[in-house]
């Protein structure tokens, strides 16, 4: 960056305008304003070799304008609609995911058991008593009773 | 309109709690003559398929169907099933746990044969492991003895 205080006046040489000081002899001492000609020698260059340069006529700046405006101050476009749709799904999917499982009985527990609390018999001379039963181990309540007529 | 929504929501899982809670109990009851004849292998009648693995374990050869039912019975409420003149089962059943099973009381009462008497031949208090078989039996009938075959399950 030329920090001298004749870069200015080195631009304003450069495109040619009048300039009261003697740009020119300052240039040959300052090696700053030199490099900064130069660079403005060699952008002049470039744009020069561009073959087909976009020129945009007086007419054609309203509009030219209109659009950089409406590229900046249209608001980008939300997906809000659909974003909230798709939360009151997800929201919806869940609530009823939660509610079925917390409702369904679901397969059996493992370790519920079947258990005797408690048994008895009323008949004279008889006895009850509780047992597991065949391969499936089936919960077994079971009056024994006496030989002879129970009535 | 939300408020209302989400009080609609609530009400609808607050009802659905209430009716899981207040089903009424699926029971099945079969009531089997087990009897031993003899036989070399274990006979089956007819009807007997589904509680065939619950008595295929006690100690007879010959089982045959009295008589069986599938229903749905109140909590908290004794329900009546006669299994033939002399002989019928009460049941209670009194709370689900949390694992789905059923504490309930069974009784199995006779009736003496002039049916002035009627007594609690059996009478037990116990949790039921849902869609689990429980037998009860022993009480003589004809040449053999009852057994009671029973299923339970939320409904």
């Amino acid at each position: 960056m030329n920090n001298c205080s004749y870069t200015k006046d080195v631009e304003r040489w450069f495109d040619g305008a009048a300039i009261d000081s003697d740009v020119e002899s300052h240039v040959a001492d300052c090696a700053a304003c030199a490099e900064h000609l130069q660079f403005l020698k060699l952008t002049r260059e470039a744009i020069g070799a561009v073959d087909v340069r976009q020129v945009i006529g007086d007419a054609q700046l309203p509009s030219f304008l209109a659009g950089i405006e409406e590229g900046v101050h249209t608001p980008r476009k939300r997906y809000t609609g659909l974003w909230a749709m798709a939360s009151a799904v997800a929201a919806a999917l869940i609530v009823t995911v939660s509610t079925m499982t917390i409702l369904s009985p679901g397969p059996e527990p493992v370790g519920a058991q079947t258990v005797v609390e408690e048994y008895s018999t009323e008949i004279d001379g008889a006895t009850a008593e509780s047992f597991y039963t065949g391969e499936e181990e089936t919960p077994t309540v079971w009056v024994n009773v006496p030989d002879g007529d129970m009535w | 309109m939300k408020f209302f929504a989400l009080m609609l929501c609530g009400l609808s899982l607050s009802a659905s709690v209430y009716a899981a809670d207040n089903e009424p109990i699926s029971v099945s009851m079969v009531a089997v003559q087990a009897s031993n004849e003899g036989r070399s292998v274990k006979y089956f009648g007819e009807g007997l398929q589904k509680v065939r693995s619950a008595i295929g374990g006690l100690d007879y050869d010959t089982f045959s169907k009295l008589t069986s039912i599938d229903t749905t019975i109140p909590l908290n409420e004794e329900t009546k099933f006669r299994i033939n003149e002399h002989y019928s089962l009460y049941l209670t059943p009194m709370s689900i746990d949390g694992q789905g099973r059923i504490r309930m009381r069974a009784r199995l009462t006779i009736t003496s044969r002039d049916k002035d008497k009627t007594v609690n031949a059996l009478d037990t208090v116990l949790t039921m492991a849902p869609g689990k078989h429980l037998n009860l039996g022993g009480l003589r009938l004809d040449n053999g003895e009852l057994v009671v075959v029973l299923t339970a399950r939320e409904n």
